[in-house]
This record gives structure tokens, sequence and C-alpha cells, in this order.
């Protein structure tokens, strides 16, 4: 037997839409994020020994000699106020993985220069690669 | 006499923790540890792992080590940062919040969570007492990996809501009561400093708490901005599982819009077939129109869209009943999974976990809502998000 549809104004829709009380909440903290998906987990805590923010905290210090000179206008470009730029966000991303984000202010549609921190063999934290994304990559989005 | 020397990173270390466990009663919310002329730690790390390894972490049932940090984020302009690390105990892992500051000097501890937040992390974990959603693999993200900026995590337990910033207890109702909205505003206003980022939080529900529970935090949460709110479960596997849902959030424009929204409604009363087994009833509606098939499925009522047995058959039942129904797939948006007040949160999550993947639609588009009479909570609901 096919089911049907019709219209409806029944208590069940507008009860479950009458959420207008939470309308007032603060759309600008919406933006982007990069999925959860393909995180690695491992309990074994020397994963976690040593200091990522340490080793992107001197990399945003060293600012402009730092940057790689085959894209450094574009970067610059993005670091804009170089004076102001820091290291704003700092996101376990796997076992011995880390993004650091460096920007002169975080702002939807703006970007950032994003630096992907690993160990090395011996166990020290490095930069690993530098790139360029959204300033707001790890924030919670609809 | 002989004498061990330690490498002076590892002396300044110990001796940190030894210093953070004296001072440890003068840091508390809104009083800077800075202020006080407390320790000082070389890095974020090491700052981090003296809070959980003083033992004041470990007050509750179980003790904590720290693994790492998974997040930090500078708040706004200023030298705070709100920083969540991975701690173990015997039964898993979670996530635990505090707040530092990187001095001249060094890392300071700023902030770190209410004992009785840690006290009741630790019955929970202790009892893996979480509600089980168990999905397929991968479809849930381990808690302790989730790739996000810090959150606010609350914990639901015996009609209580237990933050980091205080405990508030809850109605019977939906509407959430003051005491919570200002725990929420002491969050957003004083630990985070209003910084744009963090905007989610964690739930940790007891499986006996009722969907108004449920419900008076995602309003509480949503009117403060806090959008995100991820449901902790357990899924079969060691760790817990974070399963993400978004808060009801809705004329922003970036909410739900009706018009191309599916919303599933579960029902409170479960309905016994002849042969014995309990059916659990569910209502469906797709862009403002309620789905019934002509012949309600049996043993259910007329108005009832699906009639099922167990979690794991929803998927089928509803991709079968849109497919009856549509002679082309319906364009959905976004997702609410919908309960009535009483809805126990433990029965309701084991739904509410198949109904993102069965649809194919990203995680962040699912919705929770709320079925029943909500009145209109913006005229006595004053936004937590606000500085008194």
């Amino acid at each position: 037997m096919k089911p049907h549809r019709h219209n409806l104004s029944a208590a069940f829709l507008c009860c479950c839409l009458t959420l207008t009380a939470c309308s007032t909440g603060d759309s600008a903290r919406a933006g982007e994020s990069k999925p959860n998906a393909g995180a690695e987990h491992h309990n074994d805590e020397e994963d976690f020994a040593g200091d990522p923010m340490g080793v992107a905290s001197r990399w945003a210090d060293g600012l402009p000699e730092t940057l790689p000179t085959d894209r450094r206008d574009e970067y610059l470009e993005v670091l804009t106020p170089l004076p102001s730029a820091r290291v704003v966000r700092l996101v376990r991303v796997g076992a011995g993985r880390y993004r650091a984000l460096v920007a002169s202010e975080v702002e939807s549609g703006r970007k950032a220069v994003i630096l992907s921190i690993q160990r090395g063999s011996e166990a020290e934290w490095r930069v690993d690669s530098i790139d360029i994304g959204a300033s707001t990559a790890y924030w919670p989005n609809l | 006499m002989t004498a061990t020397v330690l490498p002076p990173g590892r002396r300044t270390l110990i001796a940190a923790i030894v210093l953070l466990a004296l001072l440890w009663p003068t840091t508390g919310l809104g009083q800077s540890s800075a202020d006080n002329d407390t320790t000082t730690f070389p890095s974020a790390s090491q700052a981090a792992r003296a809070v959980v390894e003083s033992g004041r972490l470990g007050s509750g049932v179980q003790s904590l080590s720290f693994e790492g940090i998974t997040a930090m984020e500078r708040l706004g302009d200023s030298s705070h940062w709100l920083v969540e690390v991975s701690v173990s105990a015997d039964r898993g892992s979670v996530r635990l919040p505090m707040k530092l500051s990187d001095t001249r000097r060094g890392w300071v501890v700023e902030w770190m969570p209410d004992p009785r937040y840690e006290r009741a992390l630790s019955q929970i974990l202790d009892g893996r007492a979480l509600p089980s959603a168990d999905t397929a693999d991968g479809v849930l993200d381990r808690w302790n990996a989730a790739v996000r900026i810090p959150s606010l995590p609350i914990i639901l337990r015996d009609g209580r809501a237990v933050t980091p910033v205080g405990t508030a207890r809850l109605s019977n109702g939906p509407r959430p009561p003051q005491a919570l909205q200002e725990l929420v505003g002491t969050w957003v206003n004083d630990v985070t400093e209003r910084a744009r980022g963090p905007a989610s939080i964690d739930l940790l529900a007891a499986p006996s708490s009722t969907w108004n529970h449920l419900t008076s935090v995602a309003y509480a949460a949503a009117a403060a901005g806090l959008f995100r709110m991820y449901l902790i479960v357990e899924d079969g596997s060691e760790d817990f599982a974070a399963l993400s849902t978004a808060t009801p959030v809705s004329g922003s424009g970036r909410g739900l819009d009706p018009k191309s929204a599916l919303i599933l409604g579960m029902d409170e009363e479960s309905v016994v077939g002849p042969e014995g087994i309990a059916h659990r009833p569910f209502r469906l509606s797709v862009a403002g129109e309620l789905v019934e098939p002509d012949a309600s499925p049996a043993p259910c009522a007329a108005s009832t869209a699906l009639c099922l047995t167990s979690p794991d058959a929803l998927g089928d039942a509803l991709i079968q009943l849109l497919e009856r129904t549509y002679a082309s797939p319906p364009s959905v948006s976004h997702v609410m999974f919908a309960a009535t007040g009483n809805v126990e949160i433990g029965q309701a999550i084991p739904y509410l976990a198949h109904v993102a993947p069965s649809l194919g639609i990203d995680r962040g588009r699912l919705f929770v809502g709320y079925i029943g009479e909500t009145a209109d909570f913006t005229e006595s609901t004053r936004r937590p998000g606000e500085r008194r």
C-alpha cells in the first residue's frame, strides 16, 4: 500500500520547530572546519611528549626569516600586518602530528599560515611543511 | 657523599610540580596564578602535564595521567590560552579543559576545572556509564582523536548539569534553568573571554537522563552561540566515541531550514506487539510534510511512520519509506532527531547514531530537537553570553 503525504500543521512539526529561542545564537561563530575522520588515537605517552607549541612559537618569532623563499610574497600577504602575526591555534591531528595556525588575526574569510608539525626520528618536534589555509580551520561548523 | 644530578629541565619540572601542589588552592577562575607569582613552566606541555600529575585531578575514583595536549586556542589578543588535554584512566581516555597563560617568564596555570567536575568525570569513567551507540566501525570519531578546538564539557546525571565552572540543578522540563544559563555565561565570558572559536559542548549524559535534560542543555548552549554538541558515547571499543550533532540554532541563516529538513520524532511510549517484543514508534516529516503510511506499521498507532524493534533497523526502514513515498529522493539539507521530553537519553542515542549514516548526510547537518510544548523561551531567557 502506497504511503501518502499531506500538509501538516500538527503539533509534532510545530513543536519540533519551535526553536526560535535559539535563533539569537551568535552565527558569527560559524566557520570552516576540517573533518575529524582519519584522526588516529594512541595511548602511548611518548606520542605526545615534547613541545610542538614551542616549535610553532619560535617559527612565528623568527618571521619573516623563517618563510620559505619560493612563496615568500604570498605568505607575507597572508600574515599582514606582519608585526602582529603569531600562533593563534594548535590542534593535534594525529599521533605525533599537530597543526599550528599563524595569523595576524582570526576572522572568517581570512587566511592563515598553517604549520604542519611532526615528531622527527629522534623524537624532536619540527616544522614539516608550511601551507596557507582558512584562519577558521578547525572551528566547529554547521 | 654523592648526589644524583638531574638535567636542568628535569629539575625545573620537578620543582615546578612541587611548587604547583603547594600553591594550588590559590588558583581559581578569574584569579590569575600569575598575579600570585606562582609557578612558571618552560612550555605549555609541561604546565599542562604538571596540572594533571599534581594529583589534584586524580581526587576522584580514578587517577588520571597526562597523555598530551589535544588543542590550544589563543583567547583574543591576550596571552591566555584555552587548552584541552588528553588524560587517560584505567577505563579510557578523556579530554579536560584548562587555561594557561604565556607570560614573559614562562607558562602559568590560569584556571582549571572545578573539583566537582573532575569527581563526576571520574565516576563516569569508573562506571563506564554513558549511552551506547553501537554503529558500524568508523562511523563515530574517537572522542580524544576528534580534531577540533576546545569545548565546554557538561556531565548530566542525577538531574544536575556538572560543568568545569560549577553545577546546576535541572528542572523536569526542557526550559534551561537560570543557574545553567549562568554557568554557560561564565564559560563564554570568563573562561573563553568571549573568543569566537570555541563554540561547542561535549555532553556526557547518564543513560537515564531524560530528553528534557538534554534539551535544557542544548537550549542554554545554543543561546550563547555554542552550536556544536558532541554526544559522548560508548560504541563497544576501549575508548569513548563522539557523536557530532548541532544544537537547535534556527533563523540565523546557517541553521535549520524547515523547508529542506527531515525531522524524525521519537515517541516516549513503546508498543508491545503480540509476540511480546517492544516496538518504538517514530513520526517523520520531510520539508514540512508529515509522512504517514496508508497502513500504520503494526503494532504502532496510525500516525506512525516507522515502528522499529531495534536501532539497527532504522536505516533500511527509513530509506524504504522514503523510496515508497517519493518518486525521486527528496532534497534534504538538514536532519533533526527529536524526542518527547521523558524519553531517556540512553534509549534515544542508539537510534540517533544511525540517522546520519543511514541518510548519507554529513554529521554536521544533524540537529537535535524536542517534541512538546516548548512555550517561547525567548521572553524569559537572558542570553548567557551577555555580561550582566
